[in-house]
């Protein structure tokens, strides 16, 4: 009896319970995996405890190193095991998960929320064969990081501009990039000009990338960076390219002793600590300086520089631009969230995607500290008080600003997105090296890169390759 | 013959140098482990305090969580290991007293009529019949198994394999990468879940290909202790009409303990390293150490402080087994057991 009494009492404390849930998710457990955190996982695993509050479901947060997820996700969807409910990967895995992906629900691409999203995250990165099959979740790019206590240096401006003839400012072009590298390199005063990863397996292809965006980019052919949209030749050994080695190469002699052996993590507090001048580095780089390094307060942040010369890869000549052509890269293109077709949980999957990426969680995510989440939405960039706690307002201002100009800008790059991904670019990754360590000539190196890109591609099907580069780049098929 | 006192002086030194180059990964670690981010890039720094100021916050970060869920991965290794290794000793302990004690022949041609049967009849039932995965291998590895078994004992030409072919080709099994055979066991136990069956992160399904990977270390190391225990110790026990199974329980293990610690060291300290088959094989629920190990370097490039409190985490019970194991090596009881 006083069970019984105890039940039809505690009933309308269930019912309330049941309310609070919307939508109601109770006895749902999401398996959400991504790489170890703190950045990415950290940024999940508080999404899901606003989402579990929410919806009364629970979310398990599964880590794996970064170098195993690829081939984790792939056998996994590939087997249909159900493993995972969503996912946390890169955009250049997009075109071998895409078959394994659902599409994100139509209601989800409609609405302020979705409007809000950059549109080149929602309309290109998030996009694979005209479906939304993932959701960006941080937004990722090579920027330029500089500090104000060497810029605004009067003896420092008057030293520069007697020796260069123009003023020190943040660099427009790869030219004035070298020039400040020069001008601030000195071994003596344990100072050095920049510094970019040069190692293999420390991220170096993306630096070079960057480097090659300026002179291959070419916005008289779109799409024609990394392969020829219409024959899907691989363009990486053309003169652009080189002469992106050649000066990605010729800027070791600026960075700190042993920068062979420089990954992206070295990179950045060597910037943060003050040892160089200047850096090319995601977002990470700005907020480690401003948070922990020796130059807080000094942080300042810029697009890449661009080139008044491009290569055309149809004429086979350098193509001459009035003003300078800003072609900032997207590197790796942040972290985005998918939903596996085989998820028993989709509903409550592609739910808990849209509470990680809602504009109130996310706009927490980027200014927590180690979240590794970079601003994507159009609202991450207006809110500029949300930064107070990192950034003074002229850091802030020139770190938001420098993003937001990058994804604004006409020639703007994408990063490589193709089936095979890997295969690609491990030759490029071995090659690469042995062209920065001096064992074979830059061309050379070129050469062999390309030639085995074009095997690569006749292995996987040219016709099949070509379909998805175009997809990637945004052109339309081939008729 | 006395010794030259140059010459242990000159021991000793060279003694001294070995222990510097074997402790200092060791130090470097450790000192790493208490640094902060900006003191790992710039410019080498060994002594704390002196060199950097120490900071605990790689330990908190790492067990609050911040750089993924440490206690789980800890509790899953200790058990899965200790479990795996238990099993493998026992298991490849029997089986090297049995190699040790009697003698096999296998013909060549059974074993080969055995791999023909089994890989054959899979393809078979696989290409023609709707079984599913795992009832098709039960199948065929079940007749296979009693057809080379009827073979071995007909009259088959060709060569006939002893008790060290048998030993090699325990041993033979770790010669290949574990790689050949870890994608084939995913693929298996992905079936085997499929049937009703889960083994992929799980417990038993860990314990159970850990067993397997520690069983051929087992079988060979013991088969060697095995082989120093005096037969007449048995001969005498037979005599007394002691069956084998307590001969075997009561007089030969007790015997043989202090090379079933170290083959338990042994054994323990491989899958207790193990990589690629946690790597496939969980997800959530069992992961082990080595992949949060590897999961502190990240796409955010080497974090050598995180890296080195994963490292310290993932060492210490490591140490604890060794050192209670080799208290027990060391003890008067053990060594004065095989006498």
């Amino acid at each position: 009896m006083k069970r019984l009494l105890a039940t039809v009492a505690l009933l309308p404390l269930g019912g309330m319970a049941a309310a609070q849930c919307a939508p109601d998710f109770t006895g749902v457990t999401l398996n959400v995996s991504t790489q170890n955190g703190p950045a990415i996982a950290s940024a999940l695993a508080a999404a899901a405890e606003v989402w579990e509050a929410r919806t009364c479901g629970e979310v398990n947060v599964i880590e794996f190193p970064f170098g195993e997820l690829y081939p984790k996700f792939l056998t996994a969807m590939s087997q249909q095991t159900g493993d995972f409910d969503v996912i946390g990967f890169v955009p250049a895995w997009l075109p071998d998960f895409s078959p394994f992906l659902s599409t994100m629900p139509a209601a989800l691409q409609e609405g302020s929320n979705w409007d809000d999203i950059h549109p080149t995250y929602r309309e290109r990165l998030m996009v694979w064969d005209g479906e939304v099959k993932s959701a960006t979740m941080d937004g990722d790019m090579h920027m330029l990081n500089l500090r104000a206590d060497l810029l605004d240096n009067p003896d420092e401006q008057a030293a520069f501009q007697a020796k260069y003839g123009y003023a020190l400012a943040a660099p427009v072009t790869w030219a004035q990039y070298r020039d400040q590298a020069e001008f601030f390199t000195r071994p003596d005063a344990g100072m050095y000009g920049t510094a970019e990863a040069y190692r293999r397996g420390g991220q170096q292809f993306w630096y070079f990338f960057s480097h090659a965006a300026s002179y291959t980019n070419n916005p008289n052919n779109p799409g024609s960076m990394f392969f020829d949209p219409e024959t899907m030749d691989a363009q990486i050994n053309n003169p652009g390219w080189l002469r992106a080695l050649e000066e990605y190469k010729d800027y070791l002699q600026f960075n700190p002793p042993g920068a062979l052996n420089n990954g992206s993590g070295d990179v950045r507090p060597l910037y943060a600590g003050g040892t160089v001048a200047m850096n090319v580095d995601w977002a990470d780089s700005g907020v480690l300086g401003s948070t922990e390094g020796a130059i807080d307060g000094h942080v300042r942040t810029a697009m890449l520089p661009g080139s008044t010369e491009i290569w055309n890869h149809k004429t086979g000549a350098w193509d001459t631009f009035p003003e300078v052509v800003h072609s900032p890269f997207l590197a790796f293109g942040g972290w985005q969230l998918g939903v596996p077709a085989d998820s028993k949980n989709q509903e409550a999957a592609w739910d808990f995607v849209s509470t990680v990426i809602s504009p109130e969680v996310s706009g927490t995510a980027i200014v927590t500290a180690n979240s590794g989440v970079n601003p994507y939405r159009f609202s991450h960039y207006d809110n500029l008080d949300a930064w107070a706690s990192i950034f003074s307002a002229e850091e802030a201002a020139s770190y938001l600003g420098a993003q937001r100009a990058s994804l604004d800008a006409p020639n703007v790059a994408l990063d490589l997105r193709l089936p095979g991904f890997f295969s690609y670019t491990e030759v490029l990754e071995i090659e690469l090296s042995k062209a920065l360590a001096g064992e074979v000539e830059p061309q050379a190196a070129l050469d062999a890169i390309a030639a085995e890109w074009n095997r690569l591609t006749d292995e996987f099907g040219r016709d099949t390759q070509l379909a998805a580069y175009r997809a990637s780049v945004g052109l339309p098929p081939l008729q | 013959m006395t010794e030259h006192p140059m010459l242990r002086h000159a021991g000793l030194v060279l003694c001294l140098v070995w222990l510097f180059f074997a402790a200092f990964p060791l130090y470097w670690v450790a000192v790493t482990a208490f640094k902060p981010p900006l003191a790992v890039s710039q410019g080498s720094t060994y002594i704390p305090f002196v060199d950097f100021q120490p900071t605990l916050q790689a330990f908190r970060d790492a067990f609050a969580g911040l750089r993924g869920d440490f206690w789980g991965p800890i509790v899953s290794s200790v058990l899965i290991a200790l479990t795996a290794t238990v099993l493998s000793v026992f298991l490849g302990t029997m089986a090297a007293y049995a190699l040790v004690r009697f003698r096999f022949r296998i013909r060549l041609a059974s074993g080969i009529a055995f791999a023909a049967i089994s890989i054959g009849g899979f393809v078979l039932l696989d290409v023609h019949t709707a079984l599913r995965v795992p009832y098709a291998l039960a199948i065929v590895l079940v007749v296979a198994l009693a057809a080379a078994v009827w073979l071995n004992g007909r009259a088959l030409p060709g060569p006939v394999l002893g008790n060290d072919d048998i030993t090699f080709w325990f041993v033979s099994q770790r010669i290949f990468p574990p790689i050949v055979s870890a994608f084939a066991i995913y693929l298996l136990y992905a079936e085997m879940g499929k049937i009703g069956l889960p083994l992929l992160d799980t417990f038993g399904g860990m314990v159970l290909v850990y067993t397997a990977f520690g069983l051929p270390f087992a079988v060979w190391l013991m088969r060697d202790f095995l082989s120093t225990v005096p037969l007449e110790v048995e001969e005498a026990a037979l005599v007394d009409d002691i069956g084998r199974l307590r001969i075997f329980f009561q007089i030969v293990l007790p015997m043989a303990m202090p090379g079933l610690i170290a083959t338990s060291m042994i054994v323990l300290a491989f899958v207790w390293n193990k990589f690629l088959f946690a790597l496939l094989l969980t997800t959530g629920d069992w992961q082990t150490l080595p992949i949060l190990l590897a999961g502190q370097n990240s796409s955010r490039g080497d974090e050598w402080w995180a890296i080195s409190v994963a490292a310290l985490i993932s060492i210490a019970p490591m140490v604890v087994v060794a050192t209670i194991l080799g208290r027990m090596m060391r003890s008067g009881l053990l060594s004065g057991s095989i006498k």
